[in-house]
């Protein structure tokens, strides 16, 4: 049913969004983390997001060509921030080096909570673009009331 | 013997009348199996959304907002089914009362 490709946007949206929070979550919480099962200190992850051609049958595309120009979102992968690594004076750290500095994760705080807040926002746009979607379709229906 | 080859001549013709009618029953389904498709589509996705509410309950998918969304699409076939019953219905109301 044509309603629910838009429904189906919005899902992969909100799942994407989702995953960006996710590893938002990740980041804050690894501020201080120096010890990760690659070696070194934790490095600030984040999504990029690809646009995908909706699934849809070759009868509804030949029916509609505008309906080719339909896009869902999804995570094509997750990068690894490759700045280096901040170097702190700690002698007394147990992963300091013999100069006495440890190495810690270049993770912003102020940039993160900003990522944090368009995450947010971007979920809540796509529920509302969800409910529109569904409200058009009730409405629809009252057609017949 | 006459008769009997006219019978013969008529015979592949209703022959050929006779498929061209089933080709085209199958082409055109009646509103009864339309109906029927449509009312087993709905009942998938009303499986659908209770499989997806069990999946959530017991931890195997962690996306809330997949299992709501299938719920709604669930509500809205539905919604679309009631609609349609009710229309059926009421031409069937507004036949039975004609007057004889």
């Amino acid at each position: 049913m044509d309603f629910f490709n838009a429904i189906d946007t919005s899902s992969s949206a909100l799942s994407a969004q989702r995953l960006r929070m996710n590893l938002i979550s990740g980041n804050l919480a690894n501020v201080n983390t120096t010890r990760t099962p690659q070696g070194g200190p934790y490095r600030r992850k984040e999504a990029i997001f690809a646009a995908q051609p909706v699934n849809q049958s070759f009868h509804s595309l030949l029916r509609e060509h505008r309906n080719a120009q339909l896009a869902t979102v999804q995570v094509a992968q997750v990068v690894e921030d490759q700045n280096p690594p901040v170097l702190k004076y700690d002698p007394q750290h147990p992963d300091a080096d013999e100069k006495g500095y440890v190495a810690l994760p270049n993770i912003n705080l102020m940039e993160e909570m900003v990522n944090m807040i368009s995450a947010t926002r971007g979920y809540e746009a796509n529920v509302t673009a969800l409910k529109a979607a569904k409200d058009m379709a009730l409405k629809a229906l009252e057609i017949g009331r | 013997m006459q008769d009997i080859t006219i019978q013969n001549q008529i015979q592949p013709q209703n022959g050929v009348i006779s498929s061209g009618e089933q080709t085209r029953h199958a082409q055109s389904n009646s509103f009864g199996e339309l109906l029927q498709q449509s009312i087993n589509q709905i009942n998938r996705l009303q499986v659908e959304a209770d499989a997806s509410a069990n999946d959530l309950a017991s931890g195997r998918q962690t996306d809330i907002h997949q299992t709501m969304i299938a719920v709604e699409k669930a509500e809205v076939s539905f919604e679309l089914l009631m609609q349609i019953r009710n229309k059926v219905i009421s031409a069937y109301e507004n036949i039975m009362r004609t007057q004889v």
